[in-house]
This record gives C-alpha cells, sequence and structure tokens, in this order.
C-alpha cells in the first residue's frame, strides 16, 4: 500500500514537474519572437553570436565619437552672382565616454565633389550639449559662385581628446546651376570720324564680360540695331558697318547684321574666379571689340545717329 | 563744299559726346535653375510639375533691371510661362525674383525621351534719347526627362508601417491556458480520488 502510495506521489511529482517545465516553455516560446527566432533564443542562452559574421573594432578604454543627424536647411542651393553662398549646416555626436570626452576644436565639415575644389570650415561651434554623452555642432561654409554644379558630399569630423575620430559623409546637397554675367561699360565711343574714314575701333572698348555664375561654356551672341538719324530718321549708320570680335583691331569677319543675333565665334566664356583678373578662361573673362568699317557713302547726313532704347545693341550669353 | 563737310564733322562730334554719356554702367543679372543637362527634372508620362528659375541682381552699380522673358524652345509643348506678365522687375541687391514654368509631359509620350527647355531673358532698357546703349541679356534651360512612375522627381515612397512589437501570441496564450487548467482540474480529481 505504502509502495502504491509512493509511486502516486512520485507520479504527481512527475505530472506536476512536467506541467511546470510545459507552461514554462510555452511562455518562453510565446514571448517576444517578433524580431528574434528560435535561434536566435537559442543563441542567447549559449552564448553563440546571433549573425553569422560578426567583425568588431574594440579600442580599449576609449571609444570613437559617432556623428549623426546631418543636416542641412535647404538641399538644393543657388549660388550667388558674383558672391560667396554660406551655408549652414548642424550635426550631432554621440561619445559614450561622455561630451567631455570630446574634442570640440576639432570640429571640421567640408564640402566635397571631384574635380571640384573641396570648400571647409575647421572652426565649427558648439550649439550645446544635448545630453551627457551628445553634443550637437553649426558650420557655415562658403561656396563660390564658380564652383560646379552638381551633388556635392557633406563630410563631417571631430575628433576626441584621444585623437579618436567620427566621420559623417552620408548626406549630399545640390549646387544649382547659375547662368549670370556682369559687363562694362553699357555703351560704346568712337573718336572724331571722317566720311571717308574706314576701319576705326571704338575707343572704349573692349566691352568686358565676366562669368559671375557656375554655368560653362557659354557662347556669346550680339545683336546689332542700325543707328538712326535723329532728326532724318530715314538715314542710317548700318549695323552691318560694325564688326565684332575678341581680340582688338579691326581685322575681325563677324560683321554685325540689323536685329539678328550673331555668335561671335571668337569667344566661349568660362567659369572661374573673376578677381583673378587674367581677362582669360581662367578667370571665366572674355572681351568684345567694336569696329565702324566705314560709314555709309550716300544718302547720310551731319546729325545725331542713335541706336537705343528697344533698339539698343545687345550682349545675350547663351548656355 | 565746306559747308558741307563741316556738317558732316558735326554730326561725328556729336555722336562722340552722346555716346560718353552712357558709359561706365555696368550690367549684372543671372538666373539659377535647380534642373539643367546633367540634372534634368524627371518626370512620368501624365505628370505636370511646377518649377521655378530664380534671378538674381547682387553685383553691378547698383542699378535695378527688367528683363523680358520668353520660352524659346518649350521642349515639344512640355513647358510654358505661369505668368501671362512676362516683364520680371529684379531690383538690385535681390536674388530671389522666382519666375515660375509649368512642366506638363503628356500622356503619351514615350519613356526615355527627353525634351529641351529653353528660356531667354532680354534686357529692357531705359528709353534714353540720343544714346546708343548695350544692354544684356541671357538664356538658361533645362532638360526634362521622361521616367518611369518610381524615378519621377514627384514619387513619395509608400510610408511602411512599423510592425508593431508582438507580446505573447495568442495561440501560446491559450495553450498556456489549457494546460494550466487541465493541471488544475487533474490535481482537484487527484485528490478527489485519494480520498
Amino acid at each position: 500500500m505504502e509502495t502504491k502510495e509512493g509511486v502516486q506521489d512520485i507520479k504527481q511529482k512527475v505530472f506536476f514537474t512536467t506541467g511546470f517545465l510545459l507552461i514554462s516553455l510555452v511562455l518562453l516560446f510565446s514571448v517576444s519572437f517578433a524580431s528574434a527566432g528560435i535561434v536566435d533564443w537559442y543563441n542567447s542562452i549559449t552564448g553563440r553570436a546571433s549573425d553569422s559574421t560578426t567583425s568588431m573594432a574594440v579600442t580599449v578604454g576609449n571609444n570613437a565619437p559617432t556623428i549623426y543627424n546631418v543636416t542641412m536647411f535647404n538641399v538644393s542651393q543657388n549660388p550667388s552672382e558674383g558672391g560667396t553662398r554660406y551655408i549652414t549646416v548642424i550635426f550631432n555626436v554621440t561619445d559614450i565616454d561622455g561630451v567631455t570626452n570630446l574634442n570640440d576644436t576639432t570640429a571640421e565639415l567640408r564640402f566635397q565633389k571631384a574635380t571640384e575644389t573641396t570648400r571647409y570650415n575647421t572652426s565649427c561651434v558648439l550649439v550645446g550639449d544635448l545630453n551627457d554623452t551628445s553634443a550637437g555642432y553649426s558650420c557655415l561654409v562658403g561656396m563660390e559662385y564658380w564652383d560646379g554644379s552638381g551633388e556635392w558630399t557633406i563630410n563631417a569630423t571631430i575628433d576626441d581628446i584621444n585623437e579618436a575620430r567620427g566621420e559623417n559623409s552620408t548626406e549630399t546637397f545640390t549646387y544649382n546651376l547659375l547662368t549670370s554675367m556682369v559687363m562694362s561699360p553699357t555703351a560704346l565711343t568712337w573718336g572724331s570720324l571722317n566720311v571717308t574714314d574706314t576701319d576705326i575701333g571704338s575707343n572704349n572698348d573692349p566691352i568686358k564680360i565676366n562669368n559671375t555664375g557656375n554655368d560653362k561654356a557659354l557662347s556669346i551672341n550680339v545683336t546689332g540695331y542700325d543707328l538712326a538719324g535723329s532728326e532724318i530718321d530715314t538715314q542710317f549708320i548700318y549695323a552691318h558697318n560694325f564688326t565684332v570680335e575678341a581680340t582688338a583691331g579691326c581685322g575681325a569677319t563677324t560683321l554685325m547684321s540689323n536685329a539678328t543675333s550673331i555668335n561671335v565665334t571668337s569667344t566661349i566664356l568660362e567659369s572661374g574666379n573673376n578677381s583673378i583678373a587674367a581677362g582669360d578662361d581662367s578667370s571665366g573673362q572674355e572681351e568684345l571689340y567694336f569696329c565702324l568699317k566705314g560709314l555709309p557713302v550716300d544718302d547720310i547726313s551731319a546729325q545725331d545717329y542713335a541706336a537705343s532704347g528697344a533698339l539698343s545693341w545687345n550682349i545675350q550669353i547663351i548656355t | 563744299m565746306v559747308n558741307k563737310i563741316m556738317k558732316k564733322e558735326m554730326m561725328m562730334v556729336s555722336l562722340v559726346l552722346i555716346l560718353t554719356m552712357a558709359i561706365s554702367l555696368v550690367s549684372a543679372f543671372g538666373a539659377s535653375t535647380p534642373y539643367w543637362d546633367e540634372h534634368p527634372l524627371k518626370l512620368a508620362p501624365g505628370e505636370s510639375t511646377l518649377m521655378e528659375l530664380t534671378l538674381q541682381n547682387m553685383v553691378g552699380d547698383g542699378s535695378d533691371m527688367v528683363f523680358k522673358a520668353e520660352i524659346t524652345n518649350d521642349g515639344d509643348g512640355v513647358a510654358a510661362l505661369v505668368s501671362s506678365d512676362t516683364l520680371y522687375s529684379v531690383p538690385f541687391g535681390t536674388e530671389d525674383v522666382k519666375v515660375p514654368i509649368r512642366v506638363v509631359v503628356p500622356e503619351d509620350i514615350a519613356q526615355g525621351g527627353k525634351r529641351e527647355v529653353v528660356v531667354s531673358f532680354m534686357q529692357i532698357s531705359s528709353e534714353e534719347e540720343g544714346m546708343v546703349g548695350v544692354s544684356g541679356g541671357f538664356t538658361t534651360k533645362f532638360v526634362v526627362e521622361v521616367v518611369g512612375v518610381e524615378d519621377s522627381v514627384l514619387f513619395v515612397p509608400p510610408v511602411v508601417e512599423p510592425k508593431a512589437e508582438e507580446g505573447m501570441p495568442m495561440w501560446g496564450l491559450i495553450l498556456a491556458i489549457v494546460i494550466v487548467l487541465t493541471i488544475i482540474i487533474f490535481w482537484i480529481l487527484k485528490k478527489k480520488s485519494k480520498k
């Protein structure tokens, strides 16, 4: 009898133990397998790594900063005509060794693009600490008007006091295309003329044209108009009495034509730093020289001849 | 005869004086565009959008400028100026005068095609008498590329709702309850049978 009771007691214990184990297993399998599978669970118990391959870099005693949230308020930026476009970028840095471990003076920002000069600021400013381990920085970087259009990479870096570097180059922005120019003077003069004179160059040319944008290889077209007499408006000095060229003198062959846009084939306006003042492609500059080949021999009176207002000559850059 | 020659020479002198009045002025102007040859505006067939050119007048001698805008190549009808007033005033020191352009890609246009749009700006000169002035102008152009819907600048990727974190699945809960109930019932029955 005692043996029977003992067997029953053992059965009861086995039963309860089994029940307990079953319930525990069910609960274990049920709890939040949303992102981790049974294998992960197994691995977590055995200590086996969850991923098949793992690479680690461990610096004993120091952790490099991590840069994140690199933000520009407008990722499409227009160049400023003949000037500098200043662009603000802010970014956050986390260092698990604490914000005191960050070397604020090493916060730098660069705008990079292949074949272009890198624009940078090596004196970014600490905006403030976000918490014990994170801080925010602000950088102002100037883009020049001749910098190339297209996608530029934003590169942010910072060191900690142990010279471990954090770097982020994940963000980009678009630097737009600017077609622009500045030209001077806006009128031409000739010295005293005689009706029999020929090949008289303007005495205040060239008209200097600076490319104040970043559009490259621009053509230059000139539209001339006949100069009408101020008193007898049926008399003209014709547009085709003038030539225009990129070189001084009157050997030019580009004849102007009334109300017709003529390409000055000897000119291509490149982009460049105008302040170099080389007067050529390297500085984004071109010059136009004008020549009066001669006056009409017939039917011309002594009076003023003008082309103004809507009939002003026009110099156009063509992209 | 002498009188005639004198008149001709006088004509030239007066021309010089008048022209001298106009020198030493500087014209400066430009327009920026968010799209160009290497950075085309990508739209799918049937789509339309509004893009803006931005006029600037930042350097020079401080003169205000007025430009007449004209689309000289509308890309086979895909582009048009929004405003019927095509004169744009650009005061000195400004860099944000917008020129809106409506771009509409027809439904029946094939993907992969490109349409070039050219916009011309000509300076409107002041009507000063007796002057031979030289005004400025420029063109700017952009390319409209016809692409699939997902490559369009207007395409907004569907927002993927983050999957709610799962707690204990329903089947697990039910199974656990069944097992617990079974054990309790079995245990009660056992106790009764003992008595």
